[in-house]
C-alpha cells in the first residue's frame, strides 16, 4: 500500500466543495456558483420544498397535483437534500417508492424503448400510494423484514434484515403473478451537477463487459433514452442508471412521484384501467412549465458537496487504505475529472471524488431486485456516490443505506455487497475489529 | 411612520430619494474619501443600532400583546397588529446583514422561519396544503396536551428536521395575531376573532387558555432571539463584534458585500419575488397572514440603501451614520459606484411601487394573480433591477478585493 496517495483532498467536489456539515450540509449552493445566479437557486429550492396541490386551485400555479402520487413535494421524499428510508411498522410509505414492470415482449416495443420497461398494463411502471379525492391510490406497501445471521473471520457474529414487500389495498384489481417490484429510497443529491459534468469518454473508458482485464469487475454501461434528443443515451442518474440528464431525471419524478405532467412527459400516470385518473381535473399543459422545471434543475445541479472530514486523522488514513486494500475503489472510483460545460461553466475541469464509476455492476443474489431495466439485469445496480455519506445521520436522521434502506448501518451495507463485491466484502469479513472500525470510521467522514 | 403614509404617491417618493441623495452630497468634504478600514469599522456599528432598534420594536410589541391578552377586543387586537408592523419595518432593514455574517444567518431561521404548516401551531378551517412527508402537518400544539413553555416551543421549532414546523417568530406570532389569510375579499388579510383570546365562555375556536399563553411565550422568544443578536454586535462586548473584528479587511468587505448582493439576488429577486411570480400562490408570499409582503420587500431594500449609504434613521428618528461603502466605492471605483447609485435608486423605487400599489388597496397577493398584467410587470421590473444591482455588487467586491 502506497501511502502518499492518502486523504490528498478533502475537497470532494472541487471548487463545488462545502465546509458546512450540520443538518443543512446537503442543501447549499456550490460556492463556485455566482452570487448572480442564487436567485435562482433560490427560486428553485423554493418550488423543490413547497407543496403541490390538486388542480384546479384558483390562486396558484401549484396546482397539478395526481391523481395519483406518492408524495406532494420533492422534500418529502429527499428531506433537506438528503436520503429517504424504508416505512416504520404502520407508518405510511413515503420517502420511498416501489417501481413495478411485467417480463417484456421479445422484441421491444415503441414503449419499451423509451421507459426501459413494460410497464403494468393496470399499475404502469410505479405504485402510486396516494391519490386526489375521487379516485382511488393504487396500493398500500408495508415492509417486513427477515433477519439472517452471519459471522466475521474472528469468530464474532452479525445479523442482516432482508426486506419482505406487504402490498395491500389494491386499488385496482389484483397484481400479475409475474409482476416485478422494486422498492427504492430516495438517494441523496449532492453533487449531481459534477456527475453530470463528467464526459461520457471517462465513464466509457472504465467499460469492461466480459471482464477482459480479470479483476472479476465488469462495469457495463446503460443505455437508456433521452427524451429530448429522442435518442439513445447512456444512463447516468437513478439506482439502475435510468435516466441520461437531471432535467429528465427532475421531469420524471415529476411525473411518476408528483403526478405532475412536463413538456418531457406531458401524460399523466393513468393507465387505460384508471378512468376516474385519466379524467382529471388537470392543472394545464403541461402543469409544470419549462421554467419551474428549469428552475428546479437548477437547483439540484448547482447542490454542492461538503468537504470530506478528519482527513488528517490517522485512523481515517487507515480506513481508506484498507477501503482501498479491499478493491472497493475497483468501483467505487476514487477521481474523476468533470469536462468543459457551456450550460455549467462553473463546474468544468474539476476534479472530484464521488466514489463511483456511473457504471452498472452485479451486485449477485441478495441484492437482486430480479427486475431489468434497459440494459441493466435484475442483479445489477449503478454504483451508488459515496460522498457525504458519513453526514446522513446528521442530514437526514436515520442510517438506513442500500436501495431499499435495509442496511441499518453502514457495516450491513457493506456485509451485502455479493456478485462482483462479493471479494471485497470477504475481505471485509476477514478484517479484525478494530480494522473494521477504521474502514467504516473512513466512511462515516466521508 | 411619515415614510409609511408617504407610499402611497410616487411624487412623494422621490423626495424621500432626493433626501439620499443630499446624504450622499454631504460626503464630497475631506471625510468623503473614508478609508477601508473606517467603512468596516462602521458596519458593526450600523448593525447594532439597527438591531436595538429592532428589539425596540418587540419591546413595544409585547407591550401591545399584554395589552391584548389582559383585555382581547377588536382595539386592543388592531394595536398589536400595528405593532407588528411597525416591528417588522425595522427588523426586515435587518436582512442585508444575514447572507453575508454567519452568526445571523444560523440564527435568523428562529426569528423569521416562512413558510408555515399552520396545523402544527393552531387550528385550522378549509382547505389546507401542507407536505404529506410531514408527519406534525396538523399536530396543533395549542390544542395538545403538550406543557406549553419555552423550552417547548424551542424544542420544537423545525420539529423533525423539517421547515415547516415553524413555532417561534415573527410568522408564528404574525399567524396567531391574525390567521389564515382567506382572501374573501381578495384584497383582506387574516380575520382571527380576537374572541381566539377570550377568557372563560367568550373563547373561540377552543384553548384559548393555551393560545394566549402560546401568544406570550412566542412574543417572549422573539425578545430573547432580538437581545441576543443585540449582544452580539454590541461594540466591545459582542462575541461577533470580536469575530468580526479580528477578520481580514479584505474578508469584513466581502461580507458586508455579499450580504447586499445576497439579499438583493438569491433571496429577493429570486425566492420572494420570482417564485411569487411563477407561482402567482398565496403560500409564497412571506407575510401572508396579515398581507404586508410589500412592507418587507420595501424594507429589505431599504436595508440595503441603508448599508451602502453607512446611514439608518431609527424608528425614533435617531440617525446613525459614517463612512460608508459608497463613499469608499466612489474613490476606488467611480464608474461602478456611480452605476450602482443609479441602480439601488431605481430599485427603491420599484420596491415603492409594489408598496404603493398594497396601499392604494392591492396587497401583494393580488398583484401577483394570473389577471393582474399590471401588477406582475411591475413585480418583473423590480426583480431586473434587483439582478441588476446583484451584478454589480458582484463586480464592486471583486474590484474591492483587488486593493
Amino acid at each position: 500500500m502506497c501511502a502518499h496517495a492518502l486523504a490528498e483532498s478533502p475537497r470532494s467536489g472541487g471548487t463545488a466543495t462545502t465546509g458546512i456539515h450540520d443538518t443543512s450540509a446537503f442543501s447549499l449552493p456550490a460556492p463556485s456558483l455566482p452570487v448572480t445566479r442564487r436567485g435562482d437557486f433560490f427560486a428553485g429550492n423554493s418550488f423543490f420544498k413547497n407543496p403541490w396541490v390538486p388542480a384546479p386551485a384558483s390562486t396558484t400555479a401549484r396546482d397539478g397535483l395526481g391523481p395519483l402520487f406518492n408524495t406532494n413535494t420533492c422534500q418529502s421524499c429527499h428531506l433537506k437534500d438528503g436520503r429517504g428510508r424504508p416505512p416504520e411498522p404502520g407508518e405510511t410509505m413515503t420517502s420511498m417508492l416501489v417501481r413495478v414492470s411485467v417480463p417484456g415482449p421479445s422484441e421491444p416495443g415503441a414503449i419499451e424503448t423509451r421507459r426501459g420497461v413494460t410497464p403494468d398494463a393496470v399499475y404502469g411502471d410505479q405504485l402510486q400510494n396516494r391519490a386526489n379525492p375521487g379516485v382511488a391510490p393504487e396500493a398500500r406497501i408495508d415492509v417486513t423484514w427477515e433477519t439472517m445471521h452471519g459471522r466475521f473471520a474472528d469468530g464474532s457474529e452479525y445479523t442482516l434484515q432482508k426486506p419482505r414487500l406487504r402490498v395491500s389495498e389494491l386499488g385496482y384489481g389484483a397484481l400479475r403473478s409475474d409482476a416485478m417490484l422494486s422498492p427504492r429510497v430516495a438517494p441523496a443529491l449532492i453533487g449531481l451537477g459534477l456527475l453530470e459534468a463528467v464526459p461520457e469518454a471517462q465513464i466509457q473508458r472504465r467499460v469492461d463487459p466480459d471482464d477482459a482485464d480479470r479483476d472479476g469487475i465488469s462495469g457495463r454501461a446503460n443505455y437508456v433514452w433521452d427524451e429530448s434528443r429522442g435518442a439513445r443515451a447512456l444512463g447516468r442518474f437513478g439506482w439502475k442508471a435510468g435516466q441520461p440528464k437531471l432535467r429528465q431525471q427532475v421531469a420524471a419524478a415529476f411525473a411518476g412521484d408528483l403526478g405532475l405532467t412536463t413538456s418531457l412527459f406531458p401524460e399523466q400516470p393513468c393507465t387505460a384501467s384508471q378512468s376516474a385518473c385519466a379524467r382529471g381535473p388537470h392543472g394545464g399543459a403541461p402543469e409544470v412549465d419549462d421554467r419551474i422545471l428549469d428552475l428546479v434543475t437548477f437547483y439540484v445541479r448547482a447542490l454542492g458537496v461538503p468537504a470530506r472530514r478528519k482527513t488528517q486523522l490517522t485512523a481515517v488514513q487507515r480506513g481508506e487504505a484498507l477501503f482501498r486494500s479491499a478493491g472497493c475503489t475497483s468501483c467505487h472510483v476514487e477521481s474523476m475529472r468533470t469536462g468543459k460545460s457551456e450550460t455549467f461553466p462553473w463546474f468544468a475541469n474539476q476534479e472530484i471524488h464521488a466514489y463511483t464509476d456511473l457504471l452498472l455492476h452485479d451486485m449477485g443474489e441478495g441484492l437482486a431486485d430480479g427486475r431489468p431495466e434497459f440494459q441493466a439485469t435484475g442483479r445489477e445496480w449503478r454504483t451508488p456516490p459515496l460522498w457525504g455519506i458519513g453526514l446522513i445521520p446528521i442530514v437526514s436522521r436515520h442510517t438506513r443505506y442500500l436501495h431499499d434502506g435495509r442496511a441499518r448501518n453502514l457495516q450491513e451495507a457493506i456485509l451485502w455487497h455479493g456478485g462482483e463485491a462479493e471479494k471485497s466484502r470477504r475481505f471485509f469479513e476477514s478484517l479484525d475489529a478494530t480494522q473494521r472500525d477504521e474502514l467504516l470510521f473512513f466512511l462515516d467522514n466521508l | 411612520m411619515t415614510l409609511h403614509r408617504c407610499l402611497r404617491s410616487l411624487a412623494c417618493s422621490l423626495v424621500v430619494l432626493a433626501c439620499g441623495g443630499i446624504a450622499i452630497a454631504g460626503e464630497r468634504g475631506p471625510s468623503s474619501t473614508p478609508s477601508v478600514s473606517d467603512v468596516t469599522a462602521h458596519y458593526p456599528a450600523l448593525a447594532f443600532a439597527m438591531y436595538e432598534d429592532s428589539l425596540r420594536g418587540a419591546l413595544v410589541l409585547t407591550r401591545d400583546i399584554d395589552a391584548f391578552l389582559a383585555a382581547p377586543s377588536e382595539a386592543t387586537q388592531a394595536q398589536a397588529r400595528r405593532s407588528w408592523i411597525d416591528a417588522r419595518r425595522v427588523y426586515s432593514q435587518t436582512e442585508v446583514f444575514r447572507f453575508g455574517n454567519p452568526n445571523v444567518d444560523q440564527w435568523e431561521g428562529n426569528v423569521n422561519a416562512w413558510p408555515i404548516d399552520e396545523g402544527f401551531i393552531d387550528y385550522v378551517n378549509g382547505p389546507y396544503s401542507h407536505d404529506v412527508g410531514n408527519p406534525h402537518a396538523r399536530e396543533n400544539l395549542i390544542a395538545s396536551s403538550l406543557p406549553l413553555d419555552v423550552k417547548a416551543l424551542r424544542q420544537r421549532h423545525e420539529m423533525s428536521g423539517i421547515e415547516p414546523n415553524v413555532a417561534t417568530g415573527y410568522h408564528a406570532i404574525e399567524f396567531l395575531l391574525w390567521g389564515r389569510d382567506p382572501n374573501t375579499p381578495a384584497a383582506s388579510a387574516g380575520s382571527r376573532p380576537a374572541t381566539d383570546f377570550a377568557t372563560g365562555d367568550a373563547c373561540t375556536n377552543g384553548s384559548c387558555d393555551r393560545r394566549r399563553l402560546y401568544l406570550k411565550l412566542a412574543t417572549n422568544i422573539l425578545v430573547a432571539d432580538l437581545r441576543d443578536m443585540v449582544e452580539d454586535w454590541r461594540p466591545e462586548m459582542g462575541a461577533y463584534w470580536h469575530l468580526y473584528g479580528a477578520l481580514s479587511t479584505q474578508e469584513k468587505l466581502q461580507r458586508i458585500v455579499l450580504g447586499l448582493a445576497g439579499l438583493s439576488g438569491g433571496e429577493l429577486a429570486g425566492e420572494r419575488l420570482r417564485v411569487a411570480l411563477l407561482a402567482h400562490s398565496q403560500e409564497d408570499e412571506q407575510s401572508c397572514f396579515s398581507d404586508t409582503t410589500h412592507l418587507d420587500v420595501y424594507y429589505n431594500v431599504l436595508g440595503i440603501h441603508d448599508v451602502l449609504l453607512g446611514r439608518y434613521v431609527s424608528s425614533t428618528g435617531v440617525v446613525t451614520q459614517g463612512p460608508s461603502l459608497y463613499a469608499l466605492a466612489r474613490r476606488q471605483q467611480p464608474a461602478v459606484a456611480t452605476r450602482l447609485f443609479e441602480q439601488v435608486t431605481q430599485t427603491l423605487a420599484g420596491a415603492l411601487e409594489v408598496a404603493g400599489a398594497a396601499n392604494a388597496g392591492t396587497p401583494f397577493d393580488q398583484q401577483i394573480t394570473p389577471e393582474n398584467s399590471t401588477g406582475r410587470a411591475r413585480i418583473e421590473t423590480l426583480i431586473t433591477r434587483l439582478e441588476a444591482q446583484t451584478a454589480t455588487f458582484e463586480a464592486l467586491g471583486t474590484g474591492l478585493a483587488s486593493r
